[in-house]
């Protein structure tokens, strides 16, 4: 029993330790598709360590909720940590529901991401916020919408859902498994939907909103966001994985090593495709949702076939 | 083998979702193709326990014609033509992805409805069927190019074709024969339509064809 219990915590430790090992891989991948040596894999611890080094500077048209924004978006992403699972060997939080806990805990994350940047007052910021709720109001559903078709012949928990005992039927999960993929490239400001290394404002989404940030500021909301694409990660592999071994450390590498070539695929699909003009983003969330639809009806016991 | 099935159906149903979100005539053109030829590999698999020469031929015919014969034609209709996309559709795409979702769940709600029997084995081919062809009805009404609605009226004879193969009654060579002629003798003369219309007013919009006078 007691080693079960410390089993449990094995997902959130290897999420707050290896997230941002996952930005490494993503832009090695680009370096390489673009003939460049690339940055270091850790290149993304390097950069947090430095910026938490730093002081902050902080505008006078600020208040609290400026220096509140990094914090609690941050903290919500850690507690969200808490409830994936990592394979068959099980989350710290974990009831029936919780995935509308891990729904709402985003949802603070980016709130509270939103509201510093609306108060900072900068028209760039608020654009960019606007830009981001409009497409996780989109992102959010089709989401769910997986989530559901995945569960199906479950109860709505991430542990029964994503650390089952047999993979799910290939055709469902196949489909669920895009859908998730673009809903991860959405939620995360990955390209087609977002740019992540753009230097103009005016086409930013997720990057414009953290303009303002410096210092350890702007380290706990990289670190968030590291965090934040993990956790998408592992819904996504969990979803697509065929084959689930019973022995709990061989299912558990085989869910790490497969996030990391989930990792290099984010980095060949930024390597290969532009980022969308802002208005066909929505399009492709819906094809998305379409999908999910799909995965819904499609699965055994499904609904309609 | 019902594996198999469902699999062939996600095809075609992602295949007709792709179709509604598409504004590129050619890519409209290529998913045509892909589709006849899925199309083709169903009798193989609902005539599996009655297999002879005459689901070869439907099978193999429905793959020569829908797959290659007809898409080649299309293009060579689009060879003249200096489109390349459906520009401003009378229904966007983003709407459009909404209505198949709504016409796929329809359809495939009304297929789970009706119980397998001897006469119809695989009841989740007559979804397939109503959904091809609430697609093609779409298609045909939602957009302004000729080429589109060429398409649409294609996945509507698939629909056709998709629920000819559901029932289990041995169909007549000759019959399905003669609905395959008639779908390339149509696509043909709408060919030449393209081509004069394209002649006429510079382009394939259909809406030009509403300012006609003597």
């Amino acid at each position: 029993m007691g080693k079960m219990m410390l089993l449990q915590y094995l997902s959130p430790v290897l999420a707050l330790v290896c997230a941002p090992f996952l930005l490494g891989i993503i832009n090695r991948t680009k370096a390489v598709f673009a003939g460049r040596k690339g940055q270091p894999l850790l290149q993304t611890y390097f950069d947090i360590a430095k910026l938490l080094r730093k002081g902050a500077v902080y505008s006078t048209t600020t208040s609290w909720l400026f220096r509140a924004g990094p914090i609690v978006s941050l903290a919500a992403v850690v507690v969200a940590c808490f409830i994936i699972p990592i394979g068959k060997c099980g989350a710290p939080i974990s009831f029936t529901g919780d995935i509308v806990l891990f729904m709402y805990l985003l949802g603070i994350a980016r709130f509270f991401v939103v509201l510093a940047a609306l108060d900072t007052g900068s028209p760039f910021e608020g654009m960019g916020a606007s830009r981001e709720v409009f497409f996780s109001v989109l992102a959010e559903p089709v989401f769910l919408l997986c989530i559901l078709a995945l569960a199906h012949t479950h109860d709505l928990r991430f542990f029964s859902i994503l650390g089952g005992m047999s993979p799910y039927a290939i055709v469902p999960a196949l489909l669920a498994g895009i859908s998730l993929f673009v809903v991860m490239l959405a939620e995360n400001a990955r390209i087609p939907i977002d740019d992540p290394t753009t230097h103009l404002e005016l086409t930013m989404i997720h990057e414009v909103m953290v303009l303002d940030h410096g210092g350890p500021d702007f380290a706990l909301i990289t670190y968030g966001s590291a965090l934040k694409l993990w956790l998408f990660g592992l819904v996504v592999v969990r979803a697509i994985l065929p084959f689930h071994p019973a022995s709990m450390l061989l299912d558990c590498s085989i869910t790490l090593c497969t996030m990391a070539v989930c990792a290099v695929i984010v980095g060949i699909v930024e390597s290969v495709t532009a980022r969308l003009r802002l208005l066909r983003v929505p399009q492709l969330l819906i094809g998305a949702a379409a999908l999910a639809a799909l995965a819904l009806f499609a699965g055994e016991g499904g609904l309609f076939l | 083998m019902k594996n198999q099935l469902y699999f062939l159906i996600i095809i075609m149903v992602v295949s007709n979702f792709y179709l509604l979100s598409s504004s590129r005539l050619r890519a409209l053109i290529r998913i045509a193709a892909v589709q006849g030829i899925f199309l083709g590999l169903f009798p193989f698999i609902t005539q599996a326990s009655h297999f002879s020469q005459h689901t070869l031929i439907i099978g193999i015919g429905a793959m020569a014609l829908k797959g290659i014969a007809i898409p080649l034609l299309l293009f060579r209709a689009l060879r003249g033509v200096e489109e390349y996309r459906e520009e401003k559709p009378y229904i966007g795409y983003t709407m459009s992805i909404c209505i198949g979702i709504v016409i796929v769940s329809c359809a495939f709600w009304v297929g789970s409805h009706i119980a397998a029997s001897a006469f119809f084995p695989f009841p989740a081919l007559i979804s397939l069927a109503m959904s091809l062809a609430a697609v093609g009805f779409f298609l045909i009404v939602a957009r302004k190019k000729a080429l589109t609605q060429v398409i649409g009226y294609l996945v509507l004879e698939n629909a056709i074709y998709c629920f000819g193969i559901s029932l289990s009654v041995e169909q007549s060579l000759l019959v399905e024969m003669g609905v395959l002629l008639d779908l390339l003798v149509g696509v043909f003369i709408m060919g030449v339509v393209i081509y004069h219309i394209n002649r006429e007013f510079d382009s394939i919009n259909t809406e030009s064809l509403e300012e006609l006078k003597e």
